[in-house]
């Protein structure tokens, strides 16, 4: 039963490049360039006395959470649909 | 340095023994053969397959090396370490980790260079592949051992080498019995232990913030918040550091094979995202504060991971402070140890059965036996840099261990995508990368970073690495359509 489950997920699974690996791989690229510009904009100084660099940092990590919730969604759906 | 007392030995004798148990266990559960000790037939359970991926990937350095590291070398360096988790880390993890969970389930692989060998029809990409990466890696694990044993002896009052030993026998002990499982199961232990401990620490630190916090605005004003580094070292850091990292790097790769089902990968992406953001985001950045605050100048220790667990020991006192970081401290074995199996697997299949052929003919007990056997040849070559770090051949693989990672994994990804790839490309490609960052790092460019554009120091190897991969595919033939098809199952 549990190789017959496995089978399917991996049928689930293309090894080309599919929309959504396409997505990601433009996220990368948009993503890594707004991070710079972050970097630039938001670590040296104060805004309304708070250091640019911890509000720059909370920004990242919240972020990590955020888009690892999206792709895990994005992934779970993606799933459900192919089964 | 404090006298020796029985206390911590206890702990550490109370977390060792359970570490050993786990082991049996994993052995007497998981049954024999070579695929169960080196990669758990690939049938890793959800909570041991997120554990063992987590541990592997991150451990006390994000609480004790992360800190310490902003605390010492500066904001630059915190961002170096957490800039790519949502613009990089993530979505590459998304998008390989299913597919190289697949192609193992596919084909039986059990390490990196099976993938490698199968999809360029070669094995000599293989051997290139290992050697690059096991060279560092092996050492990188003596280096490991270094650090545990240093702060474990400066907290407990036990001489350095005396830890250094214990390590290094309990970390053998655990991987020769219980192999990739045994790893998994400890890191179960060790993950949810290390979650305690530091929600313990967390928690007393924010219950005195009121004492520190007069000093905190001040500490924001220290050259440690400043960031220095330009903006074309963390582009670099984002597009070539970081690629390999989710996937790629082989203790992290082995483990992606060894679980069993689809859904604990799913599960782990966003597992990861909260650890992440736990491990690198919030915890060294409160911590760095706290200590800033409490000591504007760092002050004198034998080494720098002492820091936090001084600070620890002035905030809740010296007892308890040696307690929980001993506990930490046990803990930090769970990357060594991931290290040590992954360095196993590697050394045995991708080196020793595939250049001493008649190994790989042995029947299988005798093949799994060796295998067991390779625990101890990986951890004497480790205590070589544990025991002598300034030798040359430790120095240059510890210093090039970074850029190695994507000289030899992003024409890996090449390889996935690109079906021009070949063994010419491939073995070139990575062996072009390799002699071009031993020449950048040690000869031509020997002062950080190693280029006169202040990118990171692994950028131009990278480039070229990409660079000949790319051109030798196009003027080589494409290979053989039946490789492909084995391959890709088409």
């Amino acid at each position: 039963m549990a190789s017959r489950e496995i089978e399917d997920e991996l049928k689930s699974i293309s090894l080309h490049l599919t929309t959504l690996d396409k997505i990601l791989i433009a996220y990368i690229f948009i993503a890594g360039f707004i991070s710079l510009l972050f970097l630039e904009y938001l670590t040296t100084g104060y805004i309304n006395g708070v250091p640019k660099s911890l509000i720059n940092h909370v920004i990242f990590t919240v972020l990590n959470i955020i888009v690892a919730l999206i792709c895990y969604l994005a992934f779970k759906k993606k799933f459900k649909v192919a089964s | 340095m404090q006298e020796p007392s029985v206390l911590p030995i206890l702990i550490l004798g109370i977390y060792f023994s359970i570490y050993l148990i786990l082991s049996f266990i994993a052995f007497k559960r998981g049954g024999r053969g070579l695929a169960e000790y080196l990669v758990a037939k690939g049938a890793l359970g959800k909570i041991p397959g997120i554990f063992t991926l987590i541990a592997t990937y991150t451990s006390v350095y994000g609480f004790v090396g992360l800190t310490v590291v902003f605390y010492t070398w500066g904001y630059d360096w915190l961002v170096y370490d957490t800039i790519e988790y949502w613009t990089v880390i993530i979505p590459i993890y998304c998008l390989l980790s299913f597919k190289l969970w697949k192609l193992a389930k596919m084909h039986k692989y059990i390490t990196p260079g099976d993938l490698i060998a199968h999809r360029t029809d070669s094995n000599i990409p293989r051997v290139v592949y290992a050697i690059s990466v096991l060279w560092p890696l092996v050492f990188h694990l003596g280096i490991q051992f270094i650090a545990l044993s240093a702060t474990a002896s400066a907290l407990t009052g036990i001489p350095y080498h005396i830890f250094l030993v214990v390590y290094m026998v309990i970390a053998t002990i655990a991987v020769f019995i219980g192999g990739l499982r045994g790893v998994a199961y400890a890191d179960v232990f060790n993950g949810a232990f290390f979650i305690g401990v530091m929600a313990v620490l967390i928690g007393s630190l924010v219950t005195r913030w009121e004492a520190l916090a007069p000093s905190v605005s001040e500490a924001f004003l220290l050259p440690i918040f400043q960031r220095t580094l330009p903006l074309q070292y963390y582009l670099a850091v984002i597009f070539l550091l970081a690629p390999p990292w989710p996937a790629l790097i082989p203790h992290i790769w082995i483990r992606i094979y060894a679980i069993e089902r689809r859904d604990t990968i799913t599960t782990s992406i966003l597992s990861y995202g909260i650890i992440w953001s736990l491990f690198y985001g919030i915890i060294p950045y409160i911590l760095t504060i706290a200590l800033a605050a409490h000591w504007p100048t760092p002050p004198t220790v034998a080494v720098a991971e002492e820091y936090v667990a001084k600070f620890f020991s002035e905030l809740i006192g010296p007892a308890l402070a040696t307690v929980l970081f001993l506990g930490l401290l046990g803990a930090g074995v769970s990357t060594a140890d991931s290290i040590l199996q992954t360095c196993t697997a590697m050394f045995h299949r991708d080196i020793l059965e595939t250049i001493v052929k008649p190994v790989a003919k042995w029947p299988e007990k005798r093949r799994e036996l060796l295998a067991r056997c390779m625990t101890i040849v990986i951890i004497l070559l480790a205590a070589v840099a544990a025991y002598a770090p300034a030798l040359p051949i430790v120095r240059i693989a510890v210093a090039m261990i970074w850029p190695l990672y994507s000289i030899a994994g992003i024409p890996v990804i090449l390889l996935l995508f690109w079906k021009r790839v070949n063994k010419y490309a491939f073995t070139l490609g990575v062996l072009a990368g390799a002699i071009a960052q031993l020449l950048f790092q040690f000869v031509i460019w020997p002062e950080w970073p190693n280029n006169p554009w202040y990118l990171w120091e692994g950028s131009l190897a990278t480039i070229i690495a990409i660079l000949v991969t790319v051109i030798v595919s196009l003027v080589t033939p494409p290979p053989p359509k039946s490789v492909l098809e084995s391959f890709y199952r088409e």
